[in-house]
């Protein structure tokens, strides 16, 4: 296997776990599910493409507008949410697809169905960055993503989320702003996808309408579902192995949909929390092992 | 400490609640008791910002409130406990206290007023909370409503799916709160006879309107109340 090929995986592996961590804050903390979230990874790339072809922009010095950008959009498409309940706000999210999706094939300032070419790959110290430089480059993000959203995870921000997730009378009584988190978490979600878009756009080179429907939404859902929603372990381990698997097994790519959809269809029913959640037979049988380990120690004791 | 005034509340074109006058004073305890679907916590509801009002005013601690959301009115003071508790199951008894004292920056006294009214919650802090009891389960939607250091403590139905012999001693802990900390307390409970022994002064609501309030004796003799709501 030539190492471009790995590392080429490796790197849309890793804007995929920033994808699904950031999802995971969305739908895994606040429980907004969210079958638009490829409309925010659409919205990053687009803007880091428009800035750097059109505007002249370096990667670097895009990047901060596309974060504030996506952050911004994020906020905008966010206040639906606090009008509907979540079964509308699951079909609101499926039609942000298609809006987004229709601007960008519409409107010819996005390029049109031509789409945006010519999308440079990002420099550093003025020689642009290589296969390896740039699986580095994502590498590094993908930690900084697993170390901010950590970082989060432990804030009485993500407290707020869980709280009003399961019950949102009962957070409101505890004098939780149910609103504000609402906004912020669609916000940090949307500015996390919005990394993602910029480094997927500079590493591909162009943008389409296409590469970004509602079947790449149904993917990201589907590798945080099998990961395990509301843990980043989960949405790490959920997008290594959904865009892994259909390396190794060719045949699955002729598929894909059949899979994502299964896989979300299937864990929904059998294993809601996926196979690395909180109280999934993975993390249990683990506990009980650990458990038995230590109850075994304790009964030696006289 | 609350005043309300014609409170008017609707549920689409019915209305729920038409016009209710309303008072709690400083260290006061106060039931509203009355049927199944008379309006009790649609008052409680209301007062807590989880309802939107269509007519009428409440004031607190001098300030109309009727038009803040919720999550202000929790600062203001007011705290209410969710009929049937509506803890959280899958985080710890001390998480679900914590999250109470979410709009409280030290929140480590409250914590230990909370254990020493419910020393069991201290037993269990670790503990999942879907693992608890039921009465512990009200111990703890009480608790995490104290973390919030109120003023004004609201209870919706505190009584229901408790054991029976648990509800005397839980509703003792109301009197506590006022004899020790001089905290007003609200109570909407369908269990008028447990309620009236405890509070001040209760008010009897029927259709969605106050049909009869008074000091808590008057109301345990009162011919109406006794053969409508303690079964005598």
């Amino acid at each position: 296997m030539p190492i471009g090929y790995i590392l080429t995986v490796g790197t849309f592996t890793g804007i995929f776990m920033i994808l699904t961590v950031s999802l995971n804050v969305l739908t895994g903390y606040a429980k907004q599910v969210s079958l638009g979230h490829a409309a925010f990874f659409a919205i990053g790339a687009y803007a880091s493409a428009i800035l750097t072809v059109k505007f002249g922009l370096s990667f670097w010095a895009a990047l901060p507008c596309v974060v504030g950008i996506t952050t911004l959009v994020g906020v905008f498409l966010g206040l639906p949410s606090l009008r509907v309940s979540h079964d509308f706000l699951v079909l609101s999210t499926i039609g942000l697809n298609f809006i987004v999706g229709s601007v960008f094939r519409y409107f010819s300032f996005f390029g049109g169905s031509m789409g945006i070419v010519g999308i440079p790959m990002p420099e550093f110290f003025g020689h642009p960055l290589g296969t390896a430089g740039f699986f580095g480059l994502t590498l590094l993000f993908v930690i900084l993503t697993i170390l901010t959203s950590f970082y989060f995870s432990r804030t009485w921000g993500r407290l707020a989320m869980e709280a009003f997730g399961e019950d949102e009378v009962a957070a409101k009584a505890m004098g939780i702003n149910v609103a504000k988190f609402k906004i912020y978490a669609f916000a940090i979600s949307s500015a996390y996808a919005g990394i993602a878009g910029a480094l997927w756009a500079h590493y591909v080179g162009s943008v389409f309408p296409d590469n970004f429907g509602f079947d790449r939404s149904i993917d990201i859902l589907a590798m945080l579902v099998l990961g395990g929603m509301g843990t980043i372990r989960g949405a790490v381990f959920g997008a290594l192995v959904l865009q892994m698997l259909p390396e190794g097994l060719r045949v699955i790519q002729n598929y894909r949909m059949l899979v994502s959809g299964g896989i979300l269809a299937l864990m929904i029913l059998f294993q809601p929390m996926g196979l690395l959640g909180r109280g999934s037979f993975l993390v249990k049988g683990f506990e009980r092992l650990r458990g038995r380990l230590v109850s075994h120690e304790a009964e030696d004791m006289p | 400490m609350l005043e309300v005034e014609g409170l008017v509340v609707g549920y689409g074109k019915i209305a729920a609640l038409m016009g209710v006058d309303l008072e709690v004073g400083e260290g006061e305890l106060v039931a509203i008791i009355g049927a199944n679907g008379a309006g009790k916590s649609t008052i409680l509801a209301a007062i807590a910002g989880l309802r939107p009002v269509h007519g009428g005013a409440i004031r607190f601690r001098g300030r109309r409130i009727e038009g803040l959301p919720s999550w202000s009115r929790v600062r203001l003071g007011l705290a209410l406990v969710p009929e049937g508790g509506r803890v959280f199951p899958d985080l710890s008894v001390e998480k679900n206290l914590r999250l109470g004292a979410f709009t409280v920056r030290e929140p480590k006294q409250h914590l230990e007023l909370v254990f020493s009214l419910f020393p069991v919650l201290q037993e269990r802090r670790r503990q999942r909370v879907g693992t608890l009891s039921g009465g512990e389960r009200q111990m703890l939607a009480i608790g995490r409503a104290l973390m919030a250091d109120p003023q004004l403590l609201l209870v919706d139905e505190v009584s229901m799916g408790l054991m029976p012999k648990l509800v005397p001693e839980v509703l003792e802990t109301f009197r506590r709160l006022r004899d020790e900390r001089g905290m007003s307390v609200l109570l909407a409970e369908q269990n008028a006879r447990e309620a009236l022994a405890v509070v001040d002064r209760g008010y009897v609501l029927k259709n969605g309107q106050v049909a009869l309030h008074g000091s808590a004796e008057e109301l345990r003799a009162d011919p109406q109340v006794k053969q409508a709501y303690l079964g005598a």
